[in-house]
């Protein structure tokens, strides 16, 4: 059973080492989130549109299969929607739905015991695209490979394996990592390095010896 | 908290994927082009990072976007539209002053309760021997946990309490309003995260926070504008 990282509740993000810094930017959702509560609900619909994909997708590397992560995604955006009054915009809005999401695939988790995470495997296969993308002109990543580094990725310890996907899947920037991660920036970065040079390390050994060479 | 800075070696990962920012960036750049062990760390690291990337967990089919959007939109429909916290209640919240209304409120409960156990008629006392209760025993309700007396700070149970201030207590609250208005800042956001606001938190607990705000009803809230409506300022 892998072990998963506990998170506190979403208020909890204004303690978070990371969150100063994000207080001293300006958030790019904060104007709809003041429309909607000022009574514009279409502002919400906007946010759901905005974000409903990035939730889904992250998820779906918590909870199995693609039901099961729409049902949690379409909660998290409920329970958004009813805790809205309560955003203190310390962290960005953002910040704040994807740990409500991180909580509710855990929740989900805990709820239903049967269940368990993701080894982000799915039954379908990697995005052409993204291989491609991944791979570029040096090589081909195959099927078992990719399988093995998914295993890989969900051998990690929580906080490293949490970090690389917000990191990597999610491309949020490392103050944002840090913050759902509730650690400092610096910590996330290294986090991050761990992480990075442990899948390394693992796939080395069963690898051809040279795919890491041009 | 202490947060050590992190090495140049621990910062390839996050290099390699365009992490860093230009100060750091710039730093090991130089220091990558002139080593090239380095700079092959840094290569093989962007390319498992690369490769991990192309793992990212992906739906059998493309799911429904509109539809969800839609079973979300349909979803909240029902739901009160959320309310803001007003800026009187944000003042309110602030602990110079909920702290002083809580006390005093917990003082009113426990006055109300003494007043109330020594102004019944005497009932039969009730031993019970200390492992008699099972984990499935609900108390009676004259031996129900006093949880107000000892404790001060429990702003859910002390809220009815409020209610049941006179108008010399009520005032003395006003009072301390008045005294603390002139230092009460925030807006409606509550984007002002002073040490109030934490140290709130810690007095309530961040749930009975949350909650406290929630459970006041309208009257309480009516009660409360109308008065600071007569305030000056």
């Amino acid at each position: 059973m892998r072990a998963l990282l506990a998170l506190d509740e979403p208020n909890d993000l204004a303690d978070s080492p990371a969150s100063a810094a994000a207080r001293a930017e300006p958030d790019p959702d904060r104007p709809l989130v003041d429309q909607f509560l000022a009574g514009d609900r279409a502002a919400f619909d906007t946010l759901v549109r905005r974000y409903q994909q990035p939730i889904f997708y992250l998820c779906l590397r918590y909870v199995k299969g693609d039901a099961d992560a729409m049902d949690v995604s379409q909660k998290v955006f409920v329970r958004a929607f009813q805790s809205l009054a309560r955003f203190r915009g310390d962290a960005r809005f953002r910040t704040w739905l994807y740990r409500i999401a991180i909580n509710m695939s855990l929740n989900y988790l805990r709820d239903n015991a049967r269940e368990r995470p993701t080894d982000l495997s799915t039954d379908a296969p990697p995005d052409a695209a993204l291989v491609r993308r991944a791979t570029g002109p040096m090589r081909i990543i195959g099927d078992e490979e990719s399988e093995r580094l998914r295993e890989a990725v969900a051998e990690l310890p929580p906080k490293q394996r949490m970090v690389l996907e917000l990191r990597i899947y999610d491309e949020l920037p490392f103050r944002e990592v840090a913050e759902l991660a509730n650690c400092s920036e610096n910590s996330a970065k290294v986090s991050f390095h761990h992480a990075v040079k442990k899948l390394r390390a693992m796939l080395a050994p069963q690898g051809d010896g040279k795919k890491d060479e041009r | 908290m202490s947060d050590p800075r992190p090495t140049d070696d621990e910062l390839l990962a996050a290099y390699a994927d365009g992490g860093l920012d230009p100060r750091d960036t710039a730093r090991l750049d130089a220091h990558t082009d002139g080593d090239p062990d380095a700079a092959a760390e840094v290569d093989g690291l962007r390319r498992t990072i690369n490769a991990v990337r192309a793992t990212q967990p992906r739906p059998t089919a493309e799911p429904a976007w509109d539809q969800m959007a839609r079973s979300i939109r349909a979803a909240c429909d029902p739901l009160p539209a959320p309310r803001p916290r007003a800026r009187w209640l944000v003042r309110l919240l602030r602990p110079r002053v909920a702290a002083p209304i809580l006390a005093i409120a917990a003082a009113a409960t426990i006055a109300l309760i003494w007043t109330g156990r020594h102004s019944a008629a005497p009932q039969p006392q009730r031993l019970v021997a200390a492992s008699e209760p099972t984990a499935g025993d609900s108390l009676p309700p004259d031996t129900a946990p006093d949880t107000l007396a000892g404790d001060p700070a429990t702003p859910p149970e002390a809220l009815p309490a409020v209610a049941a201030l006179d108008d010399g207590q009520l005032d003395a609250v006003l009072a301390v309003l008045d005294a603390e208005a002139p230092n009460l800042s925030g807006d409606a956001t509550g984007a002002d995260s002073s040490s109030d606001d934490t140290t709130a938190v810690g007095l309530f607990g961040d749930d009975a926070y949350a909650s406290w705000v929630d459970d006041l009803d309208e009257s309480q809230i009516d009660a409360a504008s109308d008065y600071l409506a007569t305030q000056p300022g």
